[in-house]
């Protein structure tokens, strides 16, 4: 028999209390510990009884969600559920380690994959699953940034400002070093080239001794003696996927 | 604003360069016309006729300045009027007090002979003032039309960006959400799991479109785009009671392909609505990913009694307007009907 996952609801539209309560009948290992309709009330009972998750909207009316998430001395693991939709909010959700960030309305699929999340995470199942499909948050401090895997054409860096070019022409830019950016990408679709430049092995369109060149762009890329081979090796066993060799 | 130089906005260094060239070029037609080798005459005939001329350039460029122009013309009249009658108070009181005798003392002053030798110098200056008049207006014109193609440009950047603004709020209205969450919720209560669905898909579809409006290149990379196809898939086949009704098959990993945001979509929607759509008549859609290729294809079955609805041509028009953004890369779009079906295959290869 599975575990009992104790969790919290904190929103104050009780439309969507009924919502959750009804898509939590489907999942009898997960016991709700309380219901709250404010982030004041959500805060004193989980000071009083911790729980694995809790359940949260970001707008509130005495405060954010987040805030008061941030407040907490334990922190349970978090799902946002928010109607204020915006590219900065799933970031800053995602800053909070959150396990899914769903905008409303949101159907019982979507919710089953938070609750699949939620079991893996409690299970110590590793977040990231090594996909491209993946997004990873990038930056320290206050600013972080979002990005998705498949959309990364290279990472370079300039002193410790670290410009990700994205394949849909954006950048983003922010602080952080190279060595702790690749150790955030998969390995199996990114590859440092040069003590300044990550590339994605996927985006790459022609490859030659001293540079490497990506679909969609004029960009040039340099290749540093000493990451040559190990770039050449990563298309040794697989032809059909190298991209054009320029020797 | 930035303004383009042109030769009418010379530098202080060229100014005294050219200044110094029309000196020099009045002592040589001193010296060879009429003898005089007095670098002191030509500097004090050349400098003033300098200064007239720069007194007439400064009220040609006042002309053109709205606030002043009114006082330009009164200006110049007066100025054109008051230069002759300073040419003697120059000549015999203020160069001689300076050390510079342009008048022979032993010729006698003759107000004819004086008059034509400060018309004749004049002239040059109302020469000069016409070529000035003249280029400075074609380069005020020419400013004129760039700060209005400029002012047309940031307009239509304004409006665009009003225009995307309006679709995201409209999009992201926390009314139209809550409406949307409480439709949900008691279609939920309900059991009514197609409503609940259907609403989240709209609802989605609005987050799509959002987060391409806040793009400035609306280029999608083929992992959204393919997310989106796949939930518009799914409330297709959720209309058609979850019938097979659509059929996908796929080679390759999509990876490093991008495309126009509504591409697949736009072109799988009209299969739905102008084809016939039933178990038996699916829709066969297939991709293909290699590494700087994608060929997409969705080829429906025809209605015999013809579409009910009539196609504008307004979703192809828009999937071509999309991969027009695609031009750097090889893009292809095929169109092939035979009698029952319709068939669009899309083939991209990346550069």
């Amino acid at each position: 028999m599975d575990p009992i996952i104790y969790f919290v609801i904190m929103e104050d539209d009780t439309k969507t209390h009924e919502l959750l309560f009804h898509y939590f009948k489907e999942f009898p290992n997960f016991e709700c510990k309380g219901c709250f309709t404010s982030a004041g009330e959500t805060r004193d009972f989980l000071l009083q009884n911790p729980v694995h998750l809790l359940v949260a909207d970001i707008q509130l009316p005495d405060m954010n969600g987040m805030e008061m998430i941030k407040s907490l001395p334990n922190k349970p693991l978090v799902i946002f559920m928010t109607g204020h939709n915006s590219k900065k909010t799933a970031t800053k959700s995602y800053a909070f380690d959150a396990i899914h960030y769903l905008t409303k309305p949101f159907s019982f699929g979507d919710f089953k994959e938070a609750m699949q999340r939620t079991i893996d995470r409690i299970n110590g199942k590793p977040k990231i699953d090594n996909s491209l499909g993946e997004h990873v948050m990038f930056g320290t401090g206050a600013i972080k940034e979002r990005v998705l895997l498949s959309e990364i054409r290279y990472i370079e860096v300039k002193g410790n400002q670290v410009t990700i070019h994205l394949a849909n022409e954006h950048q983003v830019s922010f602080r952080q070093t190279l060595k702790e950016v690749a150790d955030m990408l998969p390995k199996t679709y990114f590859l440092r080239v040069h003590q300044s430049y990550i590339i994605s092995l996927w985006q790459l369109r022609k490859l030659s001794p001293t540079f490497v060149t990506f679909f969609g762009t004029d960009a040039v890329v340099p290749v540093s003696r000493s990451y040559r081979a190990e770039l050449r090796a990563r298309f040794q066993n697989d032809p059909s996927a190298a991209p054009a060799v320029d020797e | 604003m930035e303004r383009n130089r042109t030769f009418l906005r010379l530098s202080v260094g060229w100014q005294l360069a050219m200044g110094a060239l029309f000196i020099a070029l009045t002592y040589i037609v001193n010296l060879f016309l009429h003898g005089n080798s007095s670098i002191s005459h030509s500097l004090a005939v050349g400098g003033s006729q300098i200064a007239a001329l720069y007194g007439y350039c400064y009220l040609i460029r006042i002309s053109f300045d709205r606030g002043s122009r009114r006082y330009v013309g009164k200006a110049a009249l007066l100025f054109t009027l008051v230069l002759p009658l300073a040419a003697p108070v120059l000549v015999y009181l203020i160069f001689p007090w300076i050390g510079i005798e342009l008048q022979y003392s032993q010729a006698e002053f003759d107000i004819k002979e004086f008059a034509a030798k400060v018309l004749l110098a004049l002239k040059t200056v109302w020469i000069g003032a016409g070529f000035y008049y003249v280029f400075y207006r074609k380069e005020m014109m020419t400013r004129r039309v760039n700060e209005l193609e400029q002012a047309t440009a940031k307009k239509e950047k304004e409006l665009a960006e009003l225009k995307a603004d309006l679709v995201l709020n409209a999009g992201q209205s926390h009314y139209a959400r809550y409406v949307m969450n409480d439709v949900v919720a008691r279609a939920a209560k309900a059991g009514d799991t197609y409503t609940v669905e259907q609403v989240t898909h709209i609802g989605k579809t609005f987050d799509y479109i959002a987060g391409i409006v806040h793009q400035s290149i609306p280029i999608a990379t083929i992992y959204p785009a393919m997310a989106y196809f796949n939930q518009v898939v799914a409330s297709i086949r959720l209309r058609h009671d979850n019938k097979p009704v659509i059929r996908i098959t796929t080679e390759g990993e999509p990876t490093m392909q991008t495309i126009g945001p509504l591409t697949l979509t736009t072109i799988l929607e009209n299969s739905d609505t102008h084809g016939r759509v039933d178990p038996e008549h699916p829709i066969e859609v297939h991709f293909f990913f290699s590494r700087g290729k994608m060929v997409f294809s969705c080829t429906n079955t025809k209605r015999k009694e013809g579409s009910n609805v009539k196609s504008s041509g307004k979703g192809l028009a828009l999937v071509r307007q999309e991969l027009a953004l695609l031009d750097r890369h090889d893009v292809k779009l095929d169109i092939q009907e035979d009698e029952d079906t319709y068939t669009v295959c899309l083939t991209i290869i990346y550069h």
